[in-house]
């Protein structure tokens, strides 16, 4: 049998792989990575200030006001929209957060609390979501159909509830991969 | 020193160690260890100005190495499928076969053992101190030396009968 000394031998005496980058090549992508993180920051403020003008003025366009069921629906919807995005913001900026310069044991105790915050937004708050964004969109049906055409108002309903069967189809596949994640990271916690 | 000066250091001094260690965590793939180091070097670039001079500059960098290798695979997996299963079949030409051998044997008997452990392993393999690794994993020194000991144990035992 080897020594563990002839083991190492063999491992270093492995043929040196050429270098498929130079560090210039490297801190030209490191500087456009942290450009596209600063315009990543702006970028997810100008969505939520966008779609928050732009749901307001619809509703005010609408003149929901004057009908509380359109009041309502459009509320929950515009509401657990903005709920989303911030969540998502919030879970990202949590990601963000962790260093790479802890310990392996450190991190992966970092990465899985993160996962376990996940798990409650895919398990608590995204079933909330979902539930009151339909609730919100059942609402608005109608409205819908006092004043579009039939042809209009089934698209509307189709299209409506086909995006919460997709959306929901998503968030499973989601779900199911992040909580791989947590369980591969909890097999590392001896 | 600045900053360029300072990263070219860091990667003339540090690349071929932690690619080795990506290609071993990653069974010898050596695409996957090309890109995931790539990621580990513009990471280093990234934080260069954060880092304090609270540990050595190469533990740092052994930190971030190993952290990224161990979620790199979960991020791009969604993207493209790597395959970790196959010891690539070229070997530069001074290698003797019997030692190519050893080395495919040494692959798959690394790659038998947890995710910490094969970290463990592979900077043992690199020759890095056990003090720079213990505070790279965040084990004491002494439960350290006590695993070291058996995964050395293991994987000479892994290279002469096939498992571990």
């Amino acid at each position: 049998m080897e020594t563990f000394d002839e083991l190492q031998t063999i491992w270093r005496m492995q043929p040196n792989t050429v270098k498929q980058t130079t560090a210039a090549a490297l801190m030209q992508k490191g500087e456009a990575s942290l450009k596209q993180i600063r315009r990543g920051h702006f970028g997810t403020i100008a969505i939520i200030t966008i779609l928050l003008v732009v749901l307001i003025g619809y509703f005010i366009w609408v003149k929901a006001l004057k009908n509380p069921n359109l009041t309502i629906g459009l509320s929950l919807m515009i509401v657990v929209m903005l709920a989303r995005v911030v969540l998502e913001w919030i879970s990202k900026q949590r990601f963000n957060s962790i260093s790479l310069n802890l310990s392996f044991n450190e991190y992966r105790a970092s990465v899985q609390s993160y996962y376990i915050w996940r798990k409650k937004v895919h398990t608590v708050f995204i079933p909330m979501i979902y539930i009151l964004y339909t609730i919100g969109f059942t609402l608005l049906l109608p409205a819908f159909k006092a004043n579009l055409s039939y042809g209009m108002y089934l698209y509307c309903v189709i299209s409506g509830y086909g995006f919460l069967v997709v959306f929901a189809f998503f968030m499973v596949r989601i779900l199911k991969k992040e909580m791989k994640t947590l369980d591969f990271l909890k097999k590392l916690d001896y | 020193m600045d900053k360029k000066t300072r990263f070219n250091q860091i990667f003339d001094g540090h690349y071929d160690k932690v690619f080795r260690i990506c290609k071993g965590y990653y069974n010898g793939d050596e695409a996957l260890a090309a890109d995931t180091t790539q990621d580990i070097f513009i990471k280093i670039w990234e934080s260069l100005d954060a880092f304090r001079d609270e540990s050595s500059i190469s533990t740092w960098i052994y930190r971030i190495s190993v952290n990224t290798c161990l979620m790199y695979l979960r991020k791009v997996s969604t993207k493209k499928e790597h395959s970790t299963a196959e010891f690539p079949t070229v070997i530069a030409e001074p290698y003797s076969k019997e030692y190519e051998e050893k080395l495919k044997k040494m692959y798959s008997c690394i790659q038998q053992l947890d995710e910490k452990d094969r970290m463990i392993m592979l900077m043992i393999l690199e020759g890095i101190e056990y003090a720079e690794i213990s505070a790279v994993i965040g084990l004491s020194e002494d439960t350290l030396r006590v695993r070291i000991h058996r995964i050395k144990k293991n994987l000479k035992q892994c290279v002469q009968d096939g498992n571990i």
